[in-house]
């Protein structure tokens, strides 16, 4: 094979892809388990959604429904949302964007992936095995004697963390060592200071999440009674080990969404960000009070009432820093030549779902407020519009940016704005009824609810079944496009960005010869020899 | 080693003085726990134990001929077991 | 007997073992240096949640935490403590004396390290069973009949979730010595680049480090 060759085409067979190390191939790895997981994940949505259609047993009784909402959540946390841009669009371009020619080590990013696959699999096996009736969040003393394959799928999600860990920690070192020459901090991409505050955060955190769900299973199967109160255990102990993990986790799924919306507004904009500094460093700034905020899921547990205050003032200054973010974008926009393609559709949803739930945030962050608000569904709409909103939404704004350069194709345009219209219609739809019902007093996970919530339950599956179809069109547009769509450019969009500047689809080694890093990755205001092919120039 | 720097060419006197040092520490904290009652000397049995990290951390674990970075990390790590460990035991002795 | 002359290493040795995303050898033992760091902080956070568990459950319980501390083995957890700082200075030890090129001195010392984390083990074996012969067990088991408090229970579990993980850290750090002892023996290591000698070594260095805080909690009394 030569150096020129496409990563595609260097190495063929199955034994060429499932050995690889080569960062984009196990992007390509991670891109088909997590898109399988969020096929999964949805389709027990949908099925929640149709439970709940109306009130009393629709399609399932109680302990079917706890079931699902359980694997519903364990599947789109910890094998979706978790690892699905860091583990995809992180592995593909993060090393493209620096200029190396894969990650520090690629051994350990190999592993990271199987470590992902293992553990979806023993996950996926507890499904099976019975299910799980916890809740994702697998709260004790409830789930040391729950019946279920609880200690199963605690192991599972103890795996993929290890695959989390691998990679925050090739992220991590592959950004300190292995910039081109001549790459200052401050030259780097915005989306891999997103991508490195991400891996911050997975390093640190991921170890308690792995404590806390080690002990649960061993727990589950010695009765050691740790956080038992009938044998002189602490529950609330589990919840803060738990969420010292899952409230960051919240960061790790949405910095780098994060990352995604800042390469998709400069290059849609053909702008320079409005500022570099307030974006690059508002990503730490996120990921360090995202270990601050932890307790704010603790106030009806009955925490200290002090501490509670404190948690909730902490919680406030994310948005702070969200803030921040929001209108450095916004700003961007201003003056910018903006071109309306399917990523800048999903970058508007991004914005609007993003700021809502972000608002919605610092409603429930207020203790006096949350009393009232806890466990109903307001919070499953806040959670929703954050988490899946930010996150599914840029991760489809990052498949379709992307895209031609991953796989030398070109989608259609067409297709892709009437499925980005549906899915960010249709998941306003889905959740924005479940504020009100909320607020109305709905509690979560229940099959079943008073005949007067039905009229807003009904839109809200109505909502589901417009993302479900949005979804459906955009998997079949994308996949024809794999196969028929026409042929990329090297840089079809005119951006600035590192990764537009190496041959479509990229060839082994990143670059053919020595990667070219000036003008910078947001210089839109240089003249360069690049744009001689820029009809407006 | 490729780069390395001149100071641990000199016969490693630093690793017998450190060494010497880790077992006086741990001597002390043995007598003052048989000596000493009270709730200050077991802070001062976990200071100790901080010195002890500490000296193992700048001298066996090379912190002393390390990078920024990697000093970084040790720092950064210290600071979450702090956040973490503070975070709870608020909580519970506040309760 | 000892021949202080670095052994001829096979100039390409060195190169061959540059992986290809690196421009230099320096670069990428930076790079896996830090890896390794970042790792061991992972790490370090797993005990931590343990740790700030024991910490809440010592200010709940800190009479009963105090009682069950009397009933410690001080003899053997002491006896421990010197084992494990002496075994960190003899891991320290032969990658010095492999850095200047003694790789015979090296492996004596990677053996006796080996040696310090056996005993280590045998030493924790004998107090586990003194604990299970007098009821002290993890679990459901639990029926000492000296110690019948709660927290004493909450106490011993945690006791043996701390020192338990921290064993099976010790059984994983006796693996990397050995695996390390065949590096060297096979000069897969040398003086000029072994990386995983310093890997290894700072790993020991954190199994250590967590029990020099574990002694003062699980066997000094306050």
């Amino acid at each position: 094979m030569t150096s020129t060759a496409s990563y595609l085409t260097a190495g063929r067979g199955l034994r060429s892809w499932l050995f690889t190390r080569d960062h984009k191939r196990i992007g390509i790895l991670f891109l088909i388990g997590t898109s399988g997981a969020l096929f999964v994940g949805g389709v027990f949505a949908l099925l929640l959604r149709l439970e709940l259609l109306t009130p009393g047993e629709t399609i399932m009784g109680a302990l079917d429904y706890n079931r699902l909402f359980t694997q519903h959540g364990i599947v789109m946390v910890f094998l979706f949302m978790v690892p699905a841009i860091p583990g995809v669009f992180g592995n593909f371009f993060l090393p493209i964007m620096l200029g190396a020619e894969d990650v520090a080590f690629p051994r350990l990013n190999l592993a990271s992936f199987y470590a992902y696959a293992i553990g979806s699999a023993i996950v996926l096996a507890a499904l099976f095995a019975g299910g799980v009736d916890t809740g994702w969040t697998f709260y004790t003393p409830y789930s040391t004697s729950s019946l279920t394959a609880v200690a199963t799928a605690a192991f599972g999600v103890f795996v993929i963390g290890l695959s989390s860990i691998f990679t925050g920690i090739n992220f991590v070192v592959t950004t300190h060592t292995l910039r081109a020459r001549g790459m200052g901090w401050m030259d780097i991409p915005l989306f891999v200071w997103s991508i490195y505050a991400t891996a911050i955060i997975q390093v640190l955190a991921t170890p308690v999440l792995g404590l806390s769900l080690l002990l649960v299973a061993v727990d589950h199967a010695w009765g050691l009674g740790i956080f038992d109160p009938a044998q002189g255990g602490d529950p609330i102990l589990f919840q803060h080990l738990f969420w010292f993990y899952s409230h960051p986790a919240v960061y790790i799924m949405v910095l780098p969404a994060m990352g995604v919306v800042s390469e998709v507004v400069c290059t849609f904009a053909h702008n320079r960000p409005f500022s570099y500094t307030a974006i690059a460093l508002s990503s730490l700034g996120i990921a360090f009070i995202g270990f601050l905020s932890w307790g704010h899921h603790l106030f009806v547990s009955g925490m200290s009432v002090l501490d509670a205050g404190v948690f909730g003032i902490l919680s406030m200054f994310v948005a702070i820093f969200s803030a921040i973010k929001v209108f450095t974008w916004t700003a961007t926009l201003r003056g910018g030549r903006i071109t309306f393609t399917t990523p800048m559709f999903y970058f508007f949803g991004f914005m609007f779902l993003f700021v809502f739930g972000g608002m919605t945030g610092v409603a429930v962050a207020t203790s006096s407020l949350d009393v009232h608000w806890h466990d109903t569904y307001f919070v499953v709409a806040h959670f929703h519009f954050i988490m899946v909103g930010g996150t599914l939404t840029a991760f489809l704004a990052a498949l379709h940016y992307w895209f031609p350069k991953m796989f030398g194709r070109v989608y259609s345009e067409k297709w892709g704005i009437i499925g980005a219209t549906m899915v960010i219609l249709g998941f306003a739809f889905t959740f924005t009824p479940q504020f009100l019902l909320g607020n109305a007093g709905m509690p979560r996970r229940y099959f079943s609810y008073p005949a007067e919530f039905q009229w807003l339950n009904v839109l809200s599956t109505a909502g589901a079944s417009i993302l479900g179809l949005g979804m459906a069109i955009t998997l079949g547009y994308l996949v024809y496009a794999l196969f028929r769509g026409a042929p990329a450019e090297d840089n079809p969009w005119r951006s600035r960005g590192f990764e537009w500047r190496t041959p479509t689809p990229p060839p082994l080694h990143n670059f053919a010869g020595q990667p070219e890093m000036v003008p910078g990755a947001y210089d839109y205001h240089v003249a360069d020899h690049h744009d001689h092919d820029d009809p407006a120039s | 080693m490729t780069t390395e720097p001149k100071t641990a060419a000199t016969g490693g006197v630093h690793y017998v003085v450190a060494l010497a040092v880790l077992l006086a520490l741990t001597a002390t904290s043995f007598a003052l726990s048989r000596v000493a009652a009270g709730g200050a000397s077991h802070w001062l049995a976990l200071a100790i134990a901080a010195i002890k990290v500490m000296v193992v951390g700048y001298v066996f674990m090379h912190l002393r001929e390390a990078t920024f970075a990697t000093r970084l990390v040790a720092l950064v790590v210290l600071l979450f077991i702090a956040i973490l460990c503070a975070g709870i035991v608020a909580d519970v002795a506040l309760r | 007997m000892t021949t202080m002359t670095p052994p001829p290493d096979p100039g390409e040795a060195a190169p061959r073992r540059l992986e290809p995303q690196f421009a230099d050898l320096a670069r990428q033992e930076h790079a896996v240096r830090l890896g390794m760091w970042v790792f061991l902080g992972s790490e370090v956070l797993l005990f931590a949640g343990l740790f700030a568990l024991y910490a809440a459950y010592r200010t709940e319980y800190s009479a009963d935490f105090t009682a069950a501390l009397h009933h410690q083995n001080l003899l053997i957890g002491t006896a421990n403590t010197f084992v494990l700082i002496i075994s960190s200075f003899t891991v320290a030890w032969a990658i010095h004396r492999l850095r200047h090129g003694d790789r015979r001195a090296c492996l004596v010392f990677l053996a006796i390290t080996m040696v310090l984390g056996a005993l280590f083990l045998a030493f924790k074996a004998i107090e586990y069973g003194d604990h299970f012969a007098h009821g002290v067990v993890p679990g459901r088991g639990y029926a000492s009949a000296e110690l019948p408090a709660r927290g004493a229970r909450v106490f011993f579990n945690l006791y043996f979730l701390m020192t338990g993980l921290h064993a099976l850290h010790m059984i994983g750090g006796l693996a990397v010595m050995g695996w390390l002892v065949t590096r060297v023996a096979r000069r897969r290591a040398t003086p000029a680049y072994h990386a995983e000698l310093e890997m290894g070594g700072l790993y020991w260095h954190l199994v250590d480090s967590v029990w020099i805080f574990l002694w003062p909690l699980f066997y000094l009394t306050g």
